[in-house]
């Protein structure tokens, strides 16, 4: 039993990264991994702007949070991660392309799951551990798209970043929306599946050390 | 005039069920997991969608006239349709709780589904560059769509409940793929390009 404490203990420190991943653990941002990543560099793309749109609010909420009326709330946050948004868009102007790809999930990074589970729904006492966990579920969400992206290019399309890449098979239809649903489905069961087998050997050696334990 | 009547008609159909937020662009994906198993609370959900968005496309439209072409539109437009979202959803919320209707105010969570959704389809129609009254049935198309793929995803799920499902496979995942499956179905019949 210690042993299995002593896992989840682990897994807990980083929270937001494989237990409670916002894609996969918590249902969360799901149009966001299911539609834009078509391509790893779009991928990439809309997981900085839901970064630049969830960890300011999330540090904003954990200090100001207590004095704002809830009816005001979620506009106020709603308007800050907006106006991080833009700011990020207009840094990367020169990527037309990309940018027009990414299309209306752009804009709507602003009110995405992570920022409304770390500002309004859980908000966390302290600026450092808003941080720390909203950072965490960042690089939890970019884990997720890269591999999805990565996958759906090099399968989908036949190139990885833009580069033309032999891939063993071809199927075009991972392109679409329905490929996104289904792979995200199959990816939370395989994760909840490994947590599974992970504890059940953990448990089984713990119960066969206390029984010859028990026999010595 | 039976050409007007015929394209808004097409616009009507077209952001139901060609353009479906939920099976085409994914949208309302992440709340339907979480969000409380009523057709009621689904209705009134998209009734407050297609009313909030409806209002904020007729200054928005005007605003396109006016500025499209300029370089900066676009973050305009993003800044502007956040900011009319909020103002025409806490003007419905305060009218509704005035008038005694708003019995309990909605879950935070419901809330932010109505803001990105609302969001959206006022996003969406002003980029489709239509007339002021094709603008307007988009959004009430997009949002009667939602509803539906959002009532038939919850039909769905209650289905799934009586039935014998693995551990791993229990909530999110067959969610998941059962949304997967209706989109390929929807995909099937009626064959059209990724949109974005």
């Amino acid at each position: 039993m210690q042993s299995i404490r002593r896992y989840r203990s682990r897994l807990s420190r980083t929270s937001g990264l494989l237990k409670n991943n916002p894609v996969v653990g918590l249902g969360l941002t799901l149009p966001f991994v299911i539609v834009p990543t078509l391509s790893l560099k779009s991928g990439l793309m809309i997981s900085a702007f839901l970064a630049v749109a969830t960890i300011p609010s999330a540090i904003l909420a954990s200090v100001w949070g207590r004095r704002i009326q809830p009816i005001f709330a979620l506009p106020c946050y709603g308007i800050v991660s907006m106006a991080f948004v833009l700011l990020l868009r207009w840094y990367c102007a020169g990527q037309a392309l990309l940018l027009e790809n990414l299309g209306v999930y752009l804009p709507l990074c602003a009110f995405n799951g992570m920022m409304l589970e770390l500002s309004l729904l859980h908000p966390r006492k302290k600026p450092l551990q808003a941080l720390h966990d909203s950072v965490m579920m960042c690089i939890g969400f970019l884990l997720v798209a890269a591999f999805l992206s990565a996958g759906r290019e090099l399968l989908g399309t036949g190139t990885l970043w833009g580069i033309p890449v032999a891939a063993p098979i071809r199927i075009s239809g991972l392109t679409l929306p329905f490929a996104g649903f289904i792979l995200i489905g199959f990816l939370s069961a395989l994760f909840r599946r490994l947590d599974g087998i992970i504890v059940g050997r953990m448990l089984r050696a713990s119960r066969r050390g206390a029984k010859e334990g028990g026999e010595g | 005039m039976m050409g007007t009547t015929v394209s808004l008609l097409a616009v009507l159909v077209s952001s139901a069920v060609i353009e479906n937020l939920l099976f085409a662009r994914a949208l309302g994906a992440d709340h339907i997991i979480k969000q409380s198993r009523s057709y009621r609370l689904i209705l009134a959900l998209g009734a407050g969608i297609a009313i909030i968005s409806s209002l904020s496309v007729i200054p928005l439209w005007w605003m396109a006239r006016a500025f499209a072409r300029e370089s900066w539109w676009n973050y305009l437009l993003c800044f502007s349709a956040v900011c009319l979202v909020a103002v025409f959803n806490l003007g419905i919320t305060v009218a509704l709780a005035m008038t005694g209707k708003l019995k309990r105010q909605l879950r935070l969570l419901d809330q932010g589904a109505v803001y990105s959704a609302s969001l959206a389809v006022t996003l969406l129609s002003i980029s489709s560059v239509l007339p002021l009254l094709g603008s307007l049935l988009y959004c009430l198309g997009a949002s009667a769509g939602m509803v539906a793929a959002m009532m038939l995803v919850h039909s769905g799920r209650e289905r799934l409940e009586f039935c014998n499902i693995s551990r791993s496979f229990s909530g999110l995942p067959i969610t998941m793929i059962y949304i997967g499956i209706l989109s390929l179905a929807i995909y099937g019949l009626i064959g059209h390009q990724l949109p974005t």
